[in-house]
């Protein structure tokens, strides 16, 4: 009796982790990992999930373990140095459709000191839904306060997302340049270098007047590493660009082309590097959609360089087609260059509004 | 007593991982490990059959997501992925609507699979300049799309001519890239 109790006991423990993966697993993702200290010295981590999921924690005398139901994005960072009284170091495992955060720890941690939770979605603070790790008095010793007290999550980061457009370190990247003219209007012969300068130079003016601090990439008709560089010398100097100016946000302004001379319409590209960059990219290009009855080629995900490379968020936009004859007139005429500019500008004040009552 | 209640448990228990380690390969028929399988399965992988495959082709009217072509071609379990990236890059689609834009001359030199990363290796003409970012981007997504509609292939690495590929056009390529559902059309 006591045997067949235990035959079962055993077949059903194992039936259920199988079943347990290959159904709720299936299609949630992992999109960040953020975690910090609170005031209350809480070491708090979190995952960005796109939908709720499971997330089981298992703890032993040296190591808390926690595998969640949901895919590991590839970009997010795997491990992390971490001052803390109880955890040595935080590690990420992408196990297929499971991700498993190991914590070696530093001394016994009981079961009442670390509590693990789900937080579902908050649409007005632009939060996904999330899963939470806790760990009480898991911060850093109090005689190095963190300087963030007060929020509610620490990112690690440097840029700054909370408190409105003004004060706001933006780096604007005219596309092309110099040598590289990129692509050409057929019409008029106009390229694509010839665009995305003054347009980006209106956008700078009106950021400006918005209160945004504002780097630019370049500001002439120039390469921005210079006439002799590689592809990857010269976008990696647009990337340094932003990151010497500590920038909050890069935005990189281009211009489209296509063999089919009827395309056209606005795109906006991200790379989800943090979890802000779909909706910067999400909020420039609803604005852009305002300015004129053109097509929405959406909000597309790429893995284009400047955007995966630069540590802060941003976007890359694609401001029409130059291959397109109505759009090639628009590009190359003043007041909708200013329509745009203003476009993007709104577009990136809506982002750090709706940033803006969390931290 | 007592033992013979151990020996039936540790029966159970590797029953059951018996059972588990077996759904795991049926979920992945295309790995065989060289030398672990029974010589006449290694018979099998070697026989050539015919395969379904879907080819993300690149529309010809220019606009921005990707077509899906089913097609039927030959293969042999240790090759699929090469013989699906070689339909994709060296053959033309049937449907006038879809173009092959690889530069001409494109080669697929080799593909391996491991740890879920397929590592692609072009000939060097896949890294030619094209007109505006259109054609390199929906053809990086075409080659990653297409690869991994397989469930053992994660992420696709690009190479040419054996050596690691950092800026095609304005994309980064040196990490390897995972799929990217936004440049296929949603079937409404």
């Amino acid at each position: 009796m006591s045997l067949l109790k235990r035959i079962m006991i055993l077949c059903a423990f194992i039936l259920a982790i199988v079943g347990f993966g290959s159904v709720s697993a299936a299609n949630t993702q992992i999109t960040a990992f953020n975690w910090g200290v609170n005031k209350e010295n809480t070491l708090r981590l979190v995952f960005d999930i796109t939908q709720l999921t499971r997330a089981k924690a298992e703890l032993t005398s040296s190591m808390l373990k926690v595998t969640v139901n949901g895919k590991l994005k590839p970009d997010i960072q795997r491990r992390y140095a971490v001052n803390s009284s109880k955890v040595k170091s935080i590690s990420l495992l992408a196990q297929g459709d499971k991700t498993v955060l190991i914590l070696p720890l530093k001394q016994t941690l009981k079961s009442s000191e670390y509590k693990l939770f789900v937080l579902k979605k908050n649409p007005g603070a632009k939060r996904p839904d999330r899963v939470v790790l806790d760990i009480f008095n898991g911060g850093v010793s109090a005689d190095t306060p963190n300087k963030r007290a007060g929020t509610h999550i620490c990112v690690v980061p440097t840029y700054s997302v909370t408190g409105g457009i003004k004060g706001k370190h933006i780096t604007l990247d005219p596309g092309h340049g110099g040598t590289d003219p990129g692509t050409h209007g057929l019409i008029t012969g106009v390229t694509e270098k010839e665009i995305t300068l003054p347009v980006s130079l209106k956008l700078r003016a009106i950021l400006e007047k918005k209160g945004a601090i504002v780097s630019m990439t370049r500001t002439t008709d120039r390469d921005v590493w210079g006439p002799e560089a590689t592809d990857v010398q010269e976008l990696q100097a647009r990337v340094d660009v932003a990151e010497k100016n500590k920038a909050d946000l890069f935005i990189s302004v281009h211009c489209n082309a296509s063999v089919n001379t009827d395309i056209g319409g606005f795109s906006t590209y991200y790379n989800p590097k943090t979890s802000y960059d779909e909706s910067v990219a999400e909020n420039i290009q609803e604005s852009l959609l305002k300015t004129a009855s053109l097509n929405d080629l959406g909000v597309r995900e790429a893995n284009f360089y400047v955007n995966k490379r630069c540590s802060m968020p941003g976007a890359l936009v694609e401001l029409l087609f130059l291959t397109n004859a109505r759009e090639e007139k628009l590009l190359r005429s003043n007041w909708f260059q200013n329509k745009m500019a203003q476009a993007i500008a709104d577009g990136i004040e809506d982002f750090y509004k709706k940033n803006g009552g969390v931290s | 007593m007592n033992s013979i209640k151990k020996l039936t448990t540790a029966l159970v228990i590797f029953c059951c991982l018996a059972l588990v380690s077996g759904c795991a390969q049926n979920s992945a028929p295309n790995i065989t490990k060289p030398g672990s399988t029974a010589t006449d399965k290694n018979k099998k992988t070697q026989k050539m059959v015919d395969k379904k495959v879907v080819l993300y082709r690149v529309p010809t009217d220019g606009s921005p997501y990707l077509l899906a072509e089913s097609k039927i071609i030959k293969v042999t379990n240790n090759d699929f992925a090469l013989a699906t990236v070689k339909a994709l890059v060296e053959t033309l689609p049937a449907d006038r609507k879809m173009q092959n834009v690889f530069p001409k001359g494109t080669k697929v030199l080799g593909v391996s699979v491991q740890d879920g990363i397929a590592t692609v290796n072009f000939s060097k003409e896949f890294t030619k300049k094209t007109e505006g970012e259109y054609a390199s981007l929906m053809m990086v997504n075409a080659v990653v799309n297409t690869l991994t509609q397989y469930p053992e292939i994660k992420k696709v690495r690009i190479l040419a001519a054996g050596q690691k590929i950092v800026v095609l056009g304005q994309m980064d390529l040196e990490e390897p890239l995972a799929r990217n559902e936004s440049f296929i059309k949603k079937v409404k």
